[in-house]
């Protein structure tokens, strides 16, 4: 401790599993953004990615809550929230909308993938056969008619999915910590924008460093230009994001509230790497110029991936130390404005950096999982597998395929 | 080419329908699940979302065990009224029994439980050692300085403190001839702690005479 | 022949309910089997509480009078001994803060081991000795506010903590989750967790929200909390603000009360007597 703080503040209670939880959610608002932006708005570029970052969300939102579970006092009370939620906390809700971003997310993987899980269902034999066939709700159908349907409910449920994914699913985190006017770094009306644009940033990021890493291991050929595309937009949210959480600062430095004095020292000497050097300068400044060089000039495509990979690894460890910075700033400032607390994580324990990065670990192998059954990255071709579908009864309605 | 049979016409939406009914059946599933939690018999308070059981939390909260009892407790005729008398108008009268006796409550209720008493300069100086926040006019001792070698009821009473007072006279032969405690002559009678002194010792606290 | 190519594409219709069936009615004999095991699930310790207590009679509330606060202690220890609060430094219903401000206008704060043994042999600088010069010192013993717009009761997310009735906030620590959101909403440091594995407890868990109760359990049998009879000097004073000759009452009308961080709204229900500028 350094200078004075409450003597129950020396628990520090959300430690780096809870940092976990915002990045997490940042990914998966991230990551379904850009797939709305295909399925939604009908950005042709995106086009390749588009599955790719519904399987990525779809992964990282099954194995969302854990970090919150793992850190629990009492874990085994968890479906309390479900329980008896109480209604002004911003938490409460947290239990209804996960599960109803998941079913929107896996609903609309499901009705993407259909046509592949068919047509897998089809030329598969033995379990993997009665699997896909589960999958496929033992229907079938795969007739233009029910393929635009399921186009038409995909469109809905992005539209849908957007507002879900930004002000609930990951809006409402930026409030938990927004809302609580006891902390002076935390309270802020601007926390649930800052929190949104820098989940749509992690999320892109996070797209763009994992389509090149799994791509470049497969050795498949990557669509540059998609991924050009991709780091465009990313550098667009950087932009706002970064002015934005300078923005809260400078007014925060222009009002010089009582709580000013021990900010600034927050910011100056406890947070000085975390923030200005990991947040501000290598996770904002330096992929802003590296993105920006990418969208402006017509560089070679080698170069150019390089470049926006480089700036997504880049990105990803700055919203990694802004959730931190948020988190456990936030808690190691006294709320008697008068000294700062310490924290460093533990390696192992429920809280440690290895429960951490088991947890990071989880989504990913989520989605080789899911990939190794219904790959984004390739469509399953219905003509040359060997089947032919057919109708069995005519409709005047339905004209038969040609 | 294998053929494979599609739903009937006119039904392109089999799939949509099947997913609709296995969503409806996990949100009933839920509300079931929830209810059986809640302990409910599916009465419209179960579907509220106010936890059942706050009455009784509130009423376990009522009904934990006191550790402490209160001074008044102490005064009882069987039990320590003629202390609790000298204590009560005492300059110490403000300070709880149980400061310096512990928590007595399990006293209160079984006699036979021993009571704890707490002699050592180091409680005396929680309250009377001397601290630049404490008001000036609260009373308070250097500790170093006053007379660290003796235990402060050797000298200060604790229920009836008050300074020693200065002698009126020079000692004349053994102080406890004349101001023993039981000694029917007019001298001002000693505190029962003081049995066994010699006139030495009386000094150390009773210094200088007054005019 | 169309009978058999039809069973050949997917699962019909009649299995795929059975199936559906199945789960469904698996869930509800787990839902009845909850219900029967289920009264175990929310048990709370019942006892034998004043019978004939009524809560809607009563608003109770504290004014803390730092002029009189000689920083003994006394009120930690008998608070510590009578909730069964755990003895860790970092668990506290209730502590004292001593503020020293220098000549030169700094304001040093301590609170060593939340005064629980007092302050004596803390450092006290005087004038004649090394360190800065003090011009004024005071303690200011702190607890629950119990505020009437508590930021805690909004943010619990299982509503586990609420209010009664007489102005009391409980948390129902069969229902907490330990999430730790309410630890972070106080604005005035007063709850903490009750760490895993402690042997001491007020209502035998470990890992959820606890704070001071204002002594729920005396204060409901007509005494005084613990930490307002162990106080020897009268800086700790409780008693109903529906009633105009309580102790609390006739103070606030005697003398200029405050609150603590009053700008956030909280609207606390203990008033104090004697803070200044800069205590938070």
């Amino acid at each position: 401790m350094d200078g004075f703080a409450y003597p129950n503040e020396t628990q520090i209670g959300w430690s780096l599993i809870v940092v976990l939880y915002p990045f997490t959610t940042g990914l998966i608002a991230g990551a379904f953004i850009v797939s709305a932006l295909y399925y939604v708005f009908n950005v042709q570029s995106l086009k390749p990615l588009a599955r790719f970052s519904l399987v990525t969300a779809l992964a990282f939102v099954i194995v969302a809550p854990l970090p919150l579970l793992v850190h629990l006092g009492r874990p085994e009370r968890a479906f309390e929230i479900f329980v008896t939620p109480h209604l002004t906390s911003a938490m409460a809700v947290f239990g209804y909308i996960w599960i109803f971003y998941m079913a929107i997310l896996m609903i609309q993987t499901w009705l993407v993938f259909r046509k592949d899980i068919v047509t897998y269902a089809v030329t598969s034999t033995g379990i993997r056969r009665r699997l896909y066939s589960a999958m496929a709700l033992g229907v079938y159908d795969l007739s233009p008619r029910s393929l635009a349907i399921d186009r038409r409910l995909v469109k809905l449920l992005g539209a849908i999915g957007i507002p879900s994914a930004w002000i609930l699913f990951h809006g409402y985190s930026g409030f938990i910590f927004g809302s609580v006017k006891a902390n002076p770094w935390w309270s802020t009306p601007l926390m649930p924008i800052i929190f949104l644009f820098s989940a749509v940033v992690s999320g892109m990021a996070l797209l763009i460093a994992l389509y090149v890493a799994i791509m470049g291991v497969q050795r498949k050929p990557m669509n540059h230009d998609a991924l050009r595309s991709l780091a465009g937009w990313l550098a667009g949210f950087l932009a706002v994001n970064v002015t934005i959480e300078v923005l809260e600062v400078v007014t925060m430095m222009y009002m010089r509230e009582e709580s000013w004095e021990t900010v600034r020292s927050l910011i100056t000497e406890r947070l000085a790497t975390s923030y200005l050097g990991i947040q501000l300068f290598l996770g904002s400044a330096l992929p802003l110029l590296a993105l920006g060089a990418v969208t402006l000039f017509h560089l070679r495509q080698r170069i150019s991936t390089s470049l926006a990979s480089a700036a997504a690894v880049l990105t990803l460890v700055g919203v990694f130390a802004m959730r931190w910075n948020v988190v456990i700033g936030g808690q190691i400032l006294s709320k008697s404005l008068r000294g700062f607390l310490d924290y460093t994580p533990a390696i192992t324990g429920r809280d440690g950096i290895l429960a951490a990065l088991f947890i990071m670990a989880l989504p990913l192998e989520l989605f080789a999982l899911i990939a190794y059954f219904i790959p984004p990255w390739q469509e399953a071709p219905v003509e040359s597998s060997g089947i032919q579908l057919e109708l069995n009864m005519v409709d005047p309605r339905f004209p038969r395929p040609t | 080419m294998k053929k494979v049979i599609i739903a009937k016409a006119g039904n392109r939406v089999k799939h949509l329908t099947r997913a609709g009914l296995l969503l409806a059946a996990a949100v009933i599933a839920f509300v079931l699940l929830r209810a059986a939690i809640l302990q409910g018999v599916f009465t419209l308070d179960d579907f509220a979302l106010r936890p059942p059981n706050r009455e009784a939390d509130q009423r376990g909260w009522m009904s934990l065990p006191a550790v402490y009892a209160d001074s008044s407790s102490c005064a009882g005729a069987d039990c320590h009224g003629d202390i609790y008398q000298a204590w009560a108008t005492s300059a110490h009268g403000t300070v709880a029994c149980e400061n310096c006796h512990g928590p007595a409550q399990a006293h209160v209720e079984d006699a036979t439980t021993k009571v704890m008493s707490d002699t050592s300069p180091q409680l005396c100086e929680t309250c009377h050692a001397q601290l630049a926040a404490r008001p000036s006019a609260f009373p308070q001792i250097e500790p170093t300085q006053h007379y660290p070698e003796s235990a402060c009821p050797s000298c200060h009473l604790p229920h009836r403190p008050g300074p020693a007072a200065t002698i009126t006279h020079a000692p004349e032969g053994d102080c406890l001839q004349c101001h023993s405690a039981t000694n029917a002559r007019p001298a001002k009678p000693v505190p029962i702690n003081h049995t066994g002194r010699t006139n030495d010792q009386c000094l150390l606290c009773h210094e200088g005479v007054k005019q | 022949m169309a009978k058999d190519d039809e069973k050949a594409a997917g699962i019909d219709r009649r299995v795929f309910l059975k199936m559906a069936g199945g789960v469904l009615g698996a869930t509800g004999i787990y839902a009845v089997l909850i219900n029967v095991k289920g009264t175990a699930v929310l048990n709370i310790a019942s006892g034998q509480a004043g019978g004939d207590y009524d809560p809607s009679g009563h608003y109770w509330g504290f004014v803390v009078n730092s002029h009189n606060c000689i920083g003994c202690g006394k009120c930690v220890v008998a608070c510590k001994r009578e909730n069964r609060v755990p003895q860790r430094d970092d668990c506290n219903r209730t502590w004292i803060e001593r503020y020293q401000i220098t000549h030169d206008g700094q304001v040093l704060v301590d609170s060593p081991q939340s005064g629980i043994n007092g302050f004596v042999g803390r450092p006290s600088p005087k004038p004649d000795e090394q360190g800065p010069v003090i011009d004024k010192a005071f303690f200011v013993p702190k607890l629950c506010n119990m505020c009437e717009e508590a930021p805690c009761i909004q943010v619990c997310p299982v509503s586990a903590t609420y209010q009664t009735k007489d102005g009391i906030i409980l948390v129902d620590q069969e229902r907490c989750i330990g999430c730790g959101y309410c630890i972070q909403a106080c604005p005035y440091g007063a709850r903490y967790l009750i760490p895993a594995g402690s042997d001491r407890s007020p209502t035998g868990n470990t890992r959820v929200a606890d704070k001071c109760t204002w002594c729920y359990h005396r204060i409901t049998r007509g005494r005084m909390p613990a930490c307002v009879e162990a106080c020897p000097v009268g800086a700790r004073v409780f008693g109903d603000l529906n009633d105009a000759e309580s102790a609390v009452r006739k103070i606030m009308r005697d003398t200029r009360v405050t609150v603590l961080k009053p700008d956030l709204g909280t609207k606390p229900k203990c008033y104090y007597v004697g803070l200044e500028e800069g205590v938070r």
